[in-house]
């Protein structure tokens, strides 16, 4: 990092601002973010504030503080069943994906630049195209193979959305990993399967974790795709837009919270193990 | 398998190795004899093809055409991990999630060593490249020629029939490169073992070699022992690359018993020994080493006979180098040239000072042509 | 030189690359083909007709949503593109050490859930919610402002705060790249302020400010969610609500809705593609 806590001593202002910075734009830099983090933060505040709150309707002053939507969104069978499919939709999609992307990240590590560069772009696509549009070809195209809708043509959906981003992690983190490590295993007389388990991918796990839990959170937070090919199943986000179709549910957001909370967690730890390095 | 091996055959025997990546020749046929026990380099500039050639061995790259055997059997298709050869990498390419002792212990795991008798042999080894105690440690705590130090280890480990060495000591700075040198070449005696090394740096190649191979542009220039190649170079490439050389071009005058007399400009005779055989009237180019070159002062008259073995010039000027003096004299033709002297040779030598410049005639070679490489 | 893919690399790139062909590929080729059927009642006909295309593009309804569609996301993306501009730069030039930590807050943000944060703006806006309540407890209004909810203005308002986090990443990382002796040596030959910026940096990080305008442009006008919870049914719909409603629910014509999601691919693709020409031009010297 360039400049971090250098200083030009007696000059009295902090040479790691940007150009040209005065006390006063600083201000309004600050009053600009703070701005911006609540305008981000605004929805999440809320969510979490009322799936505690006792009144039904969602309005300020808040009367009082309640675990009940909890308990009552806990107690419902509907909830139970959308929270083990999501969550079984989130593994399946994180191995899979994993699986696809760590190979064909390495396939393309193989390659010239000249030909990873629009490989790369190519993969990208489907996170390029509205997912709309791919939650209704994936419904044309199971109908069209005679496929009912349900959890397994959801996977296949969640897996497109997620593989995009598990290859953008794992290139990142192959264009900075030095092949001469796995060359010189085969060297020593290790197959290139042993060379795999033994070598690479103990180097590259946090970035193959992070990929993971990445590809987990694009999964539990999935809602459109998923809304065209999961039939009547339901997950959490199909359950979520269910309740809020009938109205104002404080329930809605004890799930919301819940939900939430998954996700953070996902993508903290995912950030954390996709930045560390060798 | 042991070093000791029974060869009676080369180590290494390289028989028409071609390789093109694409439509783009890297290799253009190699044939090299490297015999049990010997220490050759492939010396080249970068380019040239000498890694390639090294890969090859090891079993990386696959030849497009030609033949390699390792200790008389024919490997060429064969993957890296099942030939008896073993790489040194250039920056050491040490696995950074394990131990140093784990990273010289892990081929001896492959092949099944019980626990025990692996870490016997690290200690052995560890004793070996100086880095007793040092075992322990990730290879993100060494310093870079304990890296190289490591990775040698680690090399040696399976008890290879050949080790390959690919440029190990480029990244460290001088001094360590020397020490390192002499200590690899003590290491490479007291194993007896075969040693491939490439390198472009024409010194390191002098040092520690038995034999030097020189490559350019996918072909092997020349190869033999270091004095060989410093003395009598193949070629004018040969020459430059290897040392520090005066190289002139001119014309045939006279060749007698190999010995031939070339002129350059108006009044500048000089002779020296051509190996391959050479026309009267031909363009040459004469190559002197600036240690071979005499100098006597002579008088500023330009009416004296100008010397028989060599030329007459004006010093442009002196450059003191600590354990010689670099004297640059430029010829009544206006050629250029360099001599190194010892201290007190130059003594009272003087910018614009008139001298006489000799050599022996054997010290000095000549080649048909007249192309001077540039230095780059 | 001859570009051979290497045999290893094929059969490393041959899976991930089989299932895009198979689950991306041939579904979106089968929903062209669809575009060119018809719907007859429950059936479904094979044809080969433009009459799915030539409907959208006369039924006045339909164009108007189009409009609309086109808008929305045009207005979006220049209101979020800057807004993550700026960020970007504060967030890599001014409070150069507080970067990671406002990155990590914008990437929870982004992560927060879709769906969640966009009901949880419906009732922040709605006309019993929170906004109006608060504006009506400090007595600066009297009755609720019901055009905040269910207007293209909500549809937007949810929409920037959704995709202002993505259009962020691409030129934090594009940003990343440029030093700030890049902006030094320019203030030392006198570039200030906005010259600086037109100049010197955004040319720099064109890529990243290309990308994140597509990322805005093309999610804002393809949302379906967003128009549905906040937009209301009249001035709110966009395209992607029609395209919806032509793959689930009552009346479901499957070829109508496969040729509206082509015309409005289509679409986007020519506006992104003027856009970013545009955008070209703007940063240049």
């Amino acid at each position: 990092m360039v400049g971090v806590g250098r200083r030009s001593v007696g000059a009295g202002h902090d040479t790691t601002r940007g150009p040209g910075t005065s006390a006063r734009s600083v201000w309004a830099a600050r009053l600009f973010i703070a701005v911006v983090l609540v305008y981000l933060f605004a929805p999440v505040v809320v969510t979490v504030l009322f799936s505690f709150t006792t009144s039904r309707r969602l309005s300020l002053p808040i009367e009082g503080l309640t675990l009940d939507w909890y308990r009552e969104a806990f107690a419902d069978p509907l909830f139970t069943s959308a929270l083990t499919n999501s969550l079984v939709l989130a593994a399946v999609t994180a191995v899979v994906s994993v699986v696809l992307g760590v190979t064909f990240s390495f396939g393309l590590a193989r390659l010239g630049r000249r030909a990873r560069g629009p490989l790369l772009t190519a993969s990208l696509l489907p996170a390029a195209v509205p997912a709309l549009v791919m939650g209704i070809a994936l419904a044309v195209f199971f109908t069209a193979l005679g496929r009912p809708p349900g959890l397994p043509n959801a996977a296949i959906g969640h897996i497109l959305v997620a593989l995009p981003f598990v290859i953008l992690t794992l290139n990142a983190r192959l264009e900075t990993f030095d092949f001469s490590v796995t060359e010189a295993a085969r060297d020593l007389g290790a197959s290139p399967l042993r060379t795999f388990r033994d070598i690479t991918l103990p180097i590259i796990r946090p970035s193959v974790i992070g990929a993971a839990l990445l590809a987990m959170a694009l999964s539990i937070d999935e809602f459109v795709v998923t809304w065209f090919t999961v039939g009547n199943q339901q997950t959490l986000p199909v359950l979520i837009w269910g309740l809020l179709r009938r109205g104002i549910d404080p329930t809605v957001n004890a799930l919301a919270t819940v939900v939430l909370v998954a996700l953070v967690c996902l993508v903290v730890l995912s950030n954390l193990l996709s930045r560390r390095r060798r | 398998m042991t070093m000791e091996t029974s060869m009676t055959g080369p180590a290494v025997r390289l028989t028409g190795v071609q390789k093109r990546f694409g439509d783009q020749a890297v290799l253009h046929g190699i044939d090299l004899d490297v015999a049990p026990n010997e220490f050759v380099s492939l010396l080249g500039p970068s380019g040239c093809g000498k890694t390639t050639l090294l890969r090859i061995i090891a079993g990386f790259e696959q030849v497009s055409a030609g033949r390699v055997e390792v200790a008389g059997v024919d490997v060429t298709g064969m993957p890296p991990h099942k030939r008896p050869t073993n790489l040194v990498f250039q920056r050491g390419a040490l696995f950074p999630h394990m131990t140093v002792a784990e990273n010289i212990g892990y081929s001896l795991k492959l092949r099944g060593w019980p626990k025990g008798r692996i870490a016997a042999r690290v200690e052995e080894l560890l004793a070996l490249v100086r880095l007793e105690g040092l075992g322990g440690r990730g290879s993100t705590q060494l310093s870079g020629g304990q890296i190289q130090r490591a990775a040698l280890a680690r090399a040696l480990a399976p008890q290879p029939t050949v080790l390959l060495l690919d440029e190990p000591l480029s990244a460290l700075d001088l001094k360590l490169r020397q020490h390192m040198q002499l200590e690899l070449r003590a290491l490479q005696r007291q194993l007896a073992a075969t040693f491939i090394y490439v390198t472009h740096d024409q010194t390191e190649a002098l040092v520690m070699s038995d034999r030097i191979a020189i490559m350019d542009a996918g072909r092997l220039v020349q190869v033999g022992t270091p004095r060989e190649i410093y003395t009598r170079p193949a070629s004018v490439f040969a020459s430059d690359f290897i040392g520090e050389t005066n190289l002139v071009p001119g014309t045939v005058m006279e060749v007698h018993d190999g010995l031939v007399t070339l002129t350059a400009g108006r009044v500048t005779r000089l002779r020296g020994r051509a190996d391959s055989p050479i026309a009267v009237g031909a363009a040459a180019t004469l190559s002197v080493r600036p240690e071979a070159i005499r100098l006597t002062r002579s008088d500023a008259s330009m009416d004296t006979v100008p010397p028989v073995d060599g030329c007459r010039g004006q010093v442009r000027q002196v450059v003191y180098l600590g354990s010689r003096v670099r004297v640059e004299v430029v010829t009544e033709d206006g050629i250029t040239t360099w001599t190194d002297l010892r201290e007190d040779e130059a003594d009272g030598l003087s910018a614009d000072d008139w001298v006489s410049l000799h050599w022996n005639p054997e010290a000095a070679s000549i080649w048909a042509g007249e192309t001077i490489r540039t230095e780059a | 030189m001859v570009t051979r893919l290497p045999a290893g690399s094929l059969r490393q790139l041959g899976p991930a690359t089989t299932f895009y062909a198979v689950f991306f590929g041939i579904p979106l080729m089968i929903l062209f083909v669809l575009s060119f059927w018809t719907q007859q009642g429950f059936e479904r006909v094979p044809d080969l007709t433009l009459r799915n295309y030539l409907d959208g593009l006369t039924d006045r309804l339909y164009l108007q949503v189009f409009l609309r569609t086109i808008l929305v996301g045009l207005v979006t993306s220049f209101i979020v593109v800057p807004l993550a501009y700026v960020m970007a730069y504060l967030m890599r030039f001014t409070f150069e050490r507080r970067g990671q930590l406002l990155l990590t807050l914008v990437l929870i943000s982004l992560f927060s859930g879709y769906l969640v944060r966009i009901y949880a703006w419906r009732t922040i806006l709605g006309t019993g919610g929170l906004l109006n309540t608060a504006l009506m407890h400090l007595g600066l209004i009297a009755e609720p402002i019901t055009a905040l909810i269910f207007s293209p203005w909500a549809v937007m308002i949810t929409l920037i705060g959704l995709l202002l986090p993505l259009a962020l990443l691409p030129i934090w990382s594009s940003m990343a790249n440029v030093s700030r002796d890049h902006l030094e040596a320019a203030r030392d030959l006198g570039a200030n302020g906005w010259r600086l910026h037109r100049t010197v940096l955004l040319p720099m990080v064109l890529p990243g400010v290309s990308t994140a305008f597509a990322i805005a442009f093309v999610l804002a006008a393809g949302d379906f969610v967003v128009p549905a919870m906040v937009g209301g049914t009249s001035g709110g719909t966009l395209v992607g609500n029609l395209i919806a409603n032509q793959f689930r629910g009552s009346g479901a014509d499957w070829p109508l809705g496969a040729a509206l999601a082509f015309m409005i691919m289509a679409l986007l693709v020519f506006v992104y593609l003027i856009s970013v020409r545009l955008l070209r031009s703007v940063a240049r010297w």
